[in-house]
């Protein structure tokens, strides 16, 4: 295995995890599946082996150990088998960036050739429709027809202030067409003068990025970027975090390259803006609302409060706190291709998240990510709670069209 | 004699324990260059990264925020500060068992050197005696007393918490042995001495097993070289070993932890 394609910081962090086990107790993935080896605190003990097993000095002195199958099979399962919701990094002594080690090692395995197969299938899709789903890039824009008073260029526009990325979920997935919709009838009511890439807009690149597939995603980068900057836009708004940390955090470390011209915001940012301008009247909603805070928007992007604070501008609401907010917020399982790979996995750890929202009492879960939003309603039907789960953009739509109740 | 072979036993341990620190350091040093998402790798050789990364390292620490960054090793490498809000029955397990053997190291080569450099060892009638008696012996009963209560926490917990285990039991060993031997020393040093007991009260636990060896009737002079020489391989080999084993924390965490602050440490 080609370890030496950590980073010199991220061998220096292999070392010097003191195992103290806090990341453990914080984990998603092992909360759900009770298994220890795929906890972080185990994957960090397997590291430091296998480094030793290739580079050790003893190994070196005496005979160079192979790695052997059997412990690449255990590593990559445990790689694979991560929502990569960086809550483990939160209580580590050591401030290990622990995601860093945990995306590097997906590269390395990718590499060597040992992941799941089922990510390869991904990687197809991505490579020639451009998008997650089965369907073809041109039908991107679907979601849309149902809106009222639609022009006729469907808001496909060479120029535009603001340009709405959407995302490959909000554009395929039949259950979460509630949110572009919302957003667009927001922006449509506060009349801003915003645009859609239509089937220009490529994915963002992040599965491919989360699954180790590292030299993929920048021709996507590159793409949207290029399009994005032809409009003249001055914003760049979208509704999925990963989509928004992808723009906002890895995009900006290639743009020497593909410089953006334009500022990059999560829309539940934007339209708290708005909301703060008087852009919209805003009617009461007299509901019990929490927040989810999604993984790439909250731990990985650090906004916790825009979200908040736009959800308590609705006159009505009483907002409830989750036990484990913020930056120890858990995971709702929907993430790091988890799904994908063991939807069980991804379905226990929704559940529990899901125990944590029925146990507030609220009537509302609002998050401001349609991937969390899938995952969170999965996960109370199967509760058979009658807790809605929404999208910050649903929840302030109601409010602006005036719905109580 | 004994000055001669503590200094090769000496010279040699710590020679160990560079060689495994400066050969991990250059594991590291095989990483590559680059961030994550940089598509080229930049190919330095060791040694100019060696000294790019010393340098700017040396830089940070020499910066204006000396003190807040000697404040904060204090606070989290040294009294870890944070494993005590987190857990204060972990944060007592690790302060007796890393301040025990800190000091008891310490103590122990300050007596040891003494041992080597003067004639007569260490001066018993001296008043420093009964101060270098308690440093050798209080911080042995604290690591055991820590030991202790990791094991009866691992008993109690291992079934409801994974995150506890019984860590590196070779390091346990050699820290039994070490602590075994350091009391068996003393405890012969007492009989071959004939330490009046006003004096070996000071280091109860030697004296407490010098009252059992007092039946045994053997050249105690012979014996307390071969304990004090096997507790001295052993507690050097110990430190040697850190840098290759799971506690190699304990000098490369302060490092990467001092690199990875956050903003508001």
């Amino acid at each position: 295995m080609k370890l030496d394609k950590f980073t010199v910081k991220q061998l220096a962090e292999i070392d010097s995890c003191t195992r103290c086990g806090n990341c453990l107790d914080l984990c998603s993935a092992y909360s759900g599946s009770g298994d220890v080896a795929i906890s972080p605190k185990k994957k960090m003990e397997v590291l430091k082996r296998l480094v030793d097993a290739q580079y050790g000095i003893f190994q070196k002195i005496f005979k160079r150990n192979k790695i052997s199958d059997k412990d690449i099979e255990k590593i990559s399962k445990a790689a694979f088998e991560c929502t990569m919701c960086s809550r483990c990094e939160q209580e580590c002594y050591i401030n290990i960036k622990l995601q860093d080690i945990w995306l590097r090692l997906r590269e390395i395995l990718v590499e060597e050739g040992k992941y799941p197969e089922v990510l390869d299938i991904l990687r197809e899709k991505l490579l020639k429709a451009r998008n997650v789903s089965f369907d073809t890039n041109e039908g991107r824009i679907n979601w849309i027809n149902q809106i009222a008073e639609l022009p006729e260029d469907k808001y496909i526009k060479e120029k535009a202030e603001v340009i709405y990325f959407v995302g490959c979920v909000s554009s395929f997935y039949p259950r979460v067409f509630k949110i572009p919709r919302s957003i667009v009838q927001i922006l449509k009511t506060a009349n801003i003068d915003f645009g859609l890439l239509g089937d220009e807009e490529w994915c963002c690149g992040f599965p491919l990025l989360t699954s180790g597939f590292r030299e993929d995603f920048i021709e996507f980068a590159k793409h949207n970027i290029e399009k994005v900057n032809k409009t003249g836009a001055k914003y760049l708004i979208t509704s999925c975090p990963s989509c928004y940390h992808m723009w906002k955090h890895i995009y900006s470390e290639i743009h020497s390259e593909f410089k953006m011209e334009f500022e990059v915001l999560h829309a539940a940012q934007y339209f708290y803006r708005l909301a703060k301008e008087g852009r919209f009247k805003l009617n009461p909603v007299n509901q019990k609302v929490t927040y989810h805070d999604p993984c790439d928007l909250g731990r990985n992007s650090g906004i916790y409060e825009e979200p908040r604070n736009l959800i308590k501008m609705i006159p009505g609401i009483e907002f409830i706190e989750l036990k484990n907010n913020r930056n120890l917020s858990t995971c709702c399982g929907g993430g790091g291709n988890v799904e994908a790979v063991n939807a069980e996995l991804s379905a226990n750890i929704a559940k529990i998240r899901a125990q944590e929202i029925i146990d507030s009492g609220v009537d509302i879960v609002v998050s401001s990510c349609k991937q969390c939003v899938r995952t969170i309603a999965g996960a109370l039907k199967k509760e058979k709670s009658k807790i809605k789960a929404m999208d910050i953009s649903e929840l302030l739509l109601e409010s602006i069209e005036g719905a109580s109740e | 004699m004994f000055s001669l072979f503590f200094w090769i036993i000496f010279g040699f341990f710590i020679l160990i324990f560079f060689i495994g620190f400066f050969y991990r350091i250059s594991i590291w040093l095989g990483g590559a260059e680059s961030g994550i998402y940089n598509k080229k790798t930049i190919v330095t050789s060791k040694w100019v990264r060696f000294f790019k990364y010393t340098g700017s390292f040396l830089k940070r620490l020499f910066s204006r925020d000396f003190f807040k960054i000697l404040k904060s090793f204090l606070k989290k490498s040294i009294i870890h500060v944070d494993l005590f809000k987190s857990s204060k029955l972990k944060s007592f397990i690790h302060i007796f068992m890393f301040w025990g053997f800190a000091t008891f190291l310490i103590a122990t080569i300050v007596y040891l050197v003494f041992v080597a450099v003067a004639p007569g060892g260490f001066p018993i009638n001296n008043l420093s005696w009964f101060f270098m008696a308690i440093l050798l012996d209080i911080p042995k009963m604290i690591i055991i007393f820590g030991v202790l209560l990791a094991v009866v926490r691992f008993i109690i917990l291992k079934n409801k918490k994974k995150s506890v285990e019984l860590k590196d039991k070779s390091a346990g060993i050699f820290i039994a042995i070490i602590v075994l031997f350091g009391f068996l020393y003393e405890a012969s040093f007492i009989l071959n001495n004939n330490i009046p007991i006003g004096r070996a009260v000071f280091m109860p636990a030697g004296f407490v097993i010098s009252l059992i060896f007092s039946y045994i009737k053997i050249n105690w002079g012979i014996v307390s070289s071969i304990f004090l020489y096997i507790h001295m391989i052993f507690l050097f080999a110990f430190v040697a070993y850190i840098p290759y084993g799971k506690y190699s924390h304990m000098v490369f965490g302060p490092i990467v932890a001092f690199i990875n602050k956050r903003p508001n440490d």
